[in-house]
């Protein structure tokens, strides 16, 4: 009898550090490294964040987890906002513009999975790449924060995570401060050609060439007066013009969603926190049990050593059940109902101005790129067309 | 540069010195008319900057994507120290520490270590207007008010007159008014030591009976009004005590729970239960007068005896809140009523059984 309860606590202990809920030690913060004294604008990058992806997330039988991938999905949009926010603030980079993807006319690339997105840790695989190809960096970024940010008297507007995309912004900074004038400029101009190349390579083509490792060079500038660099630049402008519009869309969407979504980390937390506590105790019953059943060999007491078994066991069934069934969101945080909204609102209209011709725009935010690239082409075509006044 | 040229240059210095402060307070003798007067501060003395600031102030913090309304609360100890609180303003009463902070020559500074956060600002004449740096700077305008909580005429009724701080020799009361606007406002006295009155500066309180209080002078309750009974924590400068206020002629010496006969006749009786070692007993039982008391009772202690100021059973839920500040919450189940016993600030998982007849 003795050895049974002796095995059950066993097999419980085991039970318990196997669903562990585990919330970590919050990382050291890092501050947003501003350069002293600012960067002078022809040394400035231009900077596209693409829509950061991620693995669909799948319940434990395979099916997709439809809830989760919502959250991952605005999280998807939401994240690279804040990055670009934080970019902006550093004041060391030149125009910063999320895109659905990142093909459009930028000196820098940054691409990010998100690996891991919990109240209390954000994991992000990020890749720099700058306009030739050449990659800057691709480093897994992870954060942990804790009752600082999360806390009832929490102060601050901040993303919890705000010292990760600091951690990036400082490094993206850290990289372009290792490049020189020449080296800047030369993005620049690679930048250039590359979006007049992804539309009319047989204009520009010429200008570059690529190598074996994919790394891309500019092997002469056409001449300034050249037509085919006035035309790049007219198109350039409004394509610059429309990412703008394009990042309202983004920006409110996050204003729409941050409220809540910081609620629902915050909810999430707690409830992480209470389930930990519940565990300890759970475990702290089996020590009890163990103790008791001990004391039972010596004493031959051994009903009261299975009673105290018996509601340990009870007590830890419950906690390991509750930790099985929870997901790192909480399915009635009000969060979903504004996501709801923000997904279904999410068919956007846009009138844009080409000179004497009105373009309608409409869709989703990809879909509106997707149409904005088919118009850059026209537009191309027409310019090539008719030789710039 | 020799000896001689190095003092003509210091002399030279102090002098401009001299004359730059006798213009700017010339300056601001003049434009001190227009100024309310409890914020003439860039050129006052410590004292009045200090009652300037004590009390209460509101403002937002405007951030890009999310916006939070915060308080400040400053008060100046019985050292004459000035110490000044923040926080979010729908948390209560402001109890995040200013650390660092220094208020000179119409400047207030501070920093808060935990939120990776300080503020640098300037006494303007309707209020503190700077920078609150946690990442990129931040504007802040602070403003001075009484903080003003929309309280129901029942919660309002049962705060208004005059507490007395339970074991405190009649020395500290506190009288609750209600004022337009369906608030309330109050003050703290020191009738046995005959100090100045000092005005509650935040009152919150919400519809469950949450319950905070502040002065400007350092001393705040923090507590639950529960049958009659303020009950908490109440601090005086540094010093936290776990106290009560009670109405003023309050003898009571236990509480009508008012249960329904359905959770009377579930609770009536003596429950056991082991805290860290130590037998708890909760004994409901019916008074003479009919009305349903309830009490625990404990083998060691001073207090061998804790009356409850409330027990709540809603469906399967339990709940209770004692005199001495001890709280359960828990749920019955097949074996007793399990759950969470707050003594201090530490819970416990307990189970309540039913002791034999």
């Amino acid at each position: 009898m003795t050895r049974k309860a002796l095995l059950i606590l066993g097999t419980l202990w085991l039970a318990c550090a196997g669903c562990a809920v585990h919330v970590p030690t919050p990382s050291p913060y890092t501050s947003l490294a501003i350069p002293p004294a600012g960067i002078a604008e022809a040394q400035l990058l231009d900077v596209a964040i693409g829509q950061f992806t991620f693995e669909p997330p799948l319940l434990k039988r395979g099916t997709p987890d439809l809830q989760l991938a919502a959250v991952r999905t605005a999280e998807s949009r939401y994240m690279p906002v804040m990055l670009r926010h934080t970019l902006m603030q550093s004041g060391a980079f030149g125009a910063i513009h999320v895109l659905p993807v990142t093909d459009g006319s930028h000196d820098l690339y940054v691409d990010a999975q998100i690996l891991e997105s919990e109240s209390h840790t954000l994991s992000l695989r990020v890749s720099v790449v700058d306009a030739s190809g050449a990659s800057w960096f691709e480093r897994i970024y992870t954060e942990h924060v804790g009752a600082a940010v999360h806390d009832e008297d929490a102060l601050g507007v901040n993303d919890p995570f705000d010292g990760l995309y600091n951690r990036i912004a400082n490094d993206m900074l850290h990289e372009a401060s290792q490049r020189d004038a020449n080296s800047v400029a030369m993005i620049r101009n690679t930048a250039d050609l590359q979006f007049g190349n992804a539309f009319a390579p047989d204009v520009y083509a010429p200008y570059l060439e690529t190598d074996r490792k994919g790394i891309t060079t500019v092997t002469r500038m056409p001449p300034a007066s050249d037509p085919a660099v006035v035309h790049l630049q007219r198109i350039r402008l409004r394509d610059q013009a429309f990412h703008d519009i394009l990042q309202r869309h983004y920006v409110d969407f996050a204003r729409d969603i941050a409220g809540s979504y910081y609620e629902y980390r915050r909810q999430s937390y707690r409830e992480l926190q209470e389930l930990q506590r519940q565990q300890k105790d759970a475990r702290n019953d089996i020590v009890g049990g163990a103790v008791l059943i001990g004391v039972a060999i010596a004493t031959s007491n051994i009903d009261d050593a299975l009673a105290t078994v018996g509601a340990a066991t009870t007590a830890a069934v419950g906690v390991a059940k509750v930790v099985r069934g929870v997901t790192n969101y909480s399915p009635d945080s009000p969060f979903f109902t504004e996501l709801e909204e923000s997904f279904s609102n999410e068919v956007v209209s846009e009138t844009i101005t080409l000179d004497e011709e009105i373009v309608l725009l409409s869709g989703s935010v990809e879909s509106l790129y997707e149409q904005w690239k088919d118009v850059l082409r026209e537009l191309f075509r027409e310019d090539r067309r008719q030789p710039p006044e | 540069m020799n000896a001689k040229q190095l003092q003509k240059y210091l002399l030279h210095l102090c002098l401009c010195v001299v004359a730059c402060a006798y213009a700017a307070l010339t300056l601001a003798a003049d434009d001190a008319g227009s100024m309310p007067a409890e914020l003439e501060l860039a050129a006052a003395s410590d004292a009045a900057v200090q009652a300037a600031l004590k009390g209460r102030w509101e403002g937002t913090l405007d951030g890009a994507f999310r916006s939070q309304d915060v308080s400040w609360h400053f008060e100046v100890d019985d050292d004459g120290k000035l110490r000044g609180f923040m926080g979010p303003s729908n948390a209560g009463m402001p109890d995040r520490p200013m650390e660092d902070l220094v208020v000179s020559a119409g400047l207030v500074s501070f920093t808060l270590g935990s939120q990776h956060a300080s503020f640098n600002g300037t006494i303007t004449p309707d209020g503190i207007a700077g920078n609150w740096h946690q990442g990129s700077p931040l504007p802040l305008r602070m403003r001075k008010k009484n903080f003003v909580f929309p309280l129901s005429a029942a919660v309002r009724a049962a705060l208004v007159g005059t507490w007395e701080l339970e074991n405190g020799g009649g020395t500290t009361q506190v009288t609750f008014s209600e004022s337009d606007g369906g608030t309330l406002v109050g003050f703290l006295s020191t009738p046995g030591i005959d100090l100045h009155d000092a005005p509650l500066v935040d009152i919150f309180v919400t519809e469950e009976g949450y319950a905070q209080f502040a002065t400007d002078n350092g001393r705040r309750f923090t507590g639950r009004l529960a049958n009659g009974v303020l009950v908490g924590e109440y601090a005086s400068g540094e010093r936290r005590y776990r106290r009560n206020f009670l109405r003023l002629g309050d003898a009571r010496t236990t509480y009508d729970l008012a249960l329904s006969a359905t959770a009377r006749d579930r609770m009536l009786g003596r429950w056991h239960a082991e805290v860290r070692g130590d037998d708890v007993i909760l004994e409901v039982a019916l008074a003479a007068d009919n009305s349903t008391q309830a009490r625990l009772l404990f083998d060691e202690g001073p207090r061998r005896r804790d009356e409850l100021l409330e027990l709540t059973v809603d469906g399967d839920t339990v709940s209770y809140t004692t005199f001495g500040g001890r709280t359960f919450n828990g749920s019955f189940n097949a074996d007793g009523i399990a759950g969470d016993y707050f003594s201090g600030s530490r819970p416990s998982g307990v189970l309540y059984r039913r002791e034999a007849k």
